[in-house]
């Protein structure tokens, strides 16, 4: 009975195990803000099959400072997910990632979905944002962007340089300089859903 | 002369008894084979179809004991998968700060630079972050289960320079970052509350 029941749990998936094992670390690595390490154990459970462990991953790689390759894995989209907190994780990346548009439509969706500490933060990063954005903008700005959408299609991360294209032509239509935003229009309004 | 004729048909009768009565024992045997034998097959018959139902019996105890412990095991597996995942959730919501950056819209050149030197240490960091994680895979793969948890080295997710926020930023940055962000910019493991 007891070799049977061995078997069987072997059967189960030790893949699977090995893999909630490596959560189970990531998690603690991550609570103790080691995420260098945390990143690493985020990794091998995804290698070894867990599913949706991209976000951690991304989430991780947020508090890395590696926004842009976040806002690549989180997929790049600027829709609100079913996580409130996923999704002001994502907001970071693209903070992170200066896509202060994004991350205004993300910290948005958030509202009172999180716990009472994120949405206040998220509150208090719309704020940020809004002052930020009711500066003039400058041609340079919408330049930068449209130049990190080109540069970002041509390594080939298509999630970043179509959150950069998104943010160029909502910047340029701000402007009011929408005529000089060509390709960018098109991007604004397709592929827009994130990974969750 | 005739008590010896006498004495010898009652030997011979003696003799004979058991004879006829080992035919009608052997009769009686042979009429009782079948019997016997029909017996026989049938108790086997009952028997086999008696172990055959224990069997089968013993075969359903034995596919639903291994259905009940395929449950359990999936369900303790589901159950551990679900404990992970909620012990990476509390941890991330333990660690959901707030930028420690600024908000500052690029502008007149320094946001390149300063992603320019995000994307080093990115490329850097990712090519590190890989190899650990491949050679921590082999080592599972291997059976060495004894695997160190260490990182990939110390400030690799380091974002150098001076920061987002220090050469374009506007007063609006300025004064978000003297509120409730940090201004050194620089975006540090843990660098955020």
């Amino acid at each position: 009975m007891i070799a049977q029941a061995l078997a069987l749990l072997l059967a189960a998936g030790p893949s699977s195990a090995g893999a909630d094992e490596h959560l189970l670390v990531g998690a603690q690595r991550f609570r103790e803000g080691r995420f260098e390490e945390a990143l690493v154990e985020f990794r091998v459970a995804a290698r070894m099959g867990a599913p949706g462990t991209d976000t951690y991953v991304a989430s991780t790689l947020v508090k890395l400072g590696r926004n842009e390759e976040a806002v690549e894995l989180f997929g790049g989209g600027d829709s609100p997910g079913p996580d409130a907190l996923i999704d002001y994780y994502r907001a970071l990346a693209c903070w992170g990632a200066r896509l202060y548009g994004c991350a205004d439509r993300l910290l948005a969706g958030i509202g009172d979905r999180s716990g009472p500490k994120v949405s206040e933060q998220a509150a208090r990063l719309r704020a940020a944002i809004a002052a930020e954005l009711r500066r003039p903008l400058t041609a340079a700005t919408v330049d930068w962007y449209r130049g990190r959408c080109e540069d970002e299609k041509r390594i080939g991360r298509k999630a970043l340089s179509e959150a950069y294209c998104r943010e160029a032509a909502a910047l340029a239509a701000r402007r009011g300089d929408r005529a000089r935003t060509p390709g960018t229009a098109q991007a604004a309004t397709g592929g827009s859903g994130g990974r969750q | 002369m005739t008590t010896r004729i006498i004495a010898a048909i009652a030997a011979a009768l003696l003799f004979a008894g058991p004879v006829f009565a080992d035919d009608k024992d052997q009769t009686q045997t042979q009429t009782q084979d079948p019997t016997t034998d029909e017996a026989a097959v049938q108790d086997k018959t009952q028997t086999r179809d008696r172990l055959h139902t224990e069997d089968q019996l013993g075969t359903g105890d034995k596919t639903r004991t291994r259905d009940r412990l395929h449950v359990d095991a999936e369900a303790s597996g589901d159950q551990t998968r679900t404990q992970a995942r909620d012990q990476v959730r509390a941890a991330m919501a333990e660690q959901a700060g707030m930028p420690a950056d600024a908000a500052c819209l690029p502008g007149e050149g320094t946001g390149d630079k300063v992603m320019a030197q995000g994307q080093t240490h990115t490329m850097a960091a990712e090519r590190a972050a890989l190899r650990h994680a491949d050679r921590k895979s082999a080592r599972e793969q291997v059976g060495e289960a004894a695997a160190t948890h260490k990182g990939t080295g110390a400030g690799q997710g380091m974002m150098g320079g001076s920061g987002m926020g220090s050469g374009d930023c506007t007063q609006a940055a300025e004064t978000t970052r003297s509120g409730d962000m940090r201004g050194s910019g620089g975006m540090m493991p843990g660098g955020m509350r």
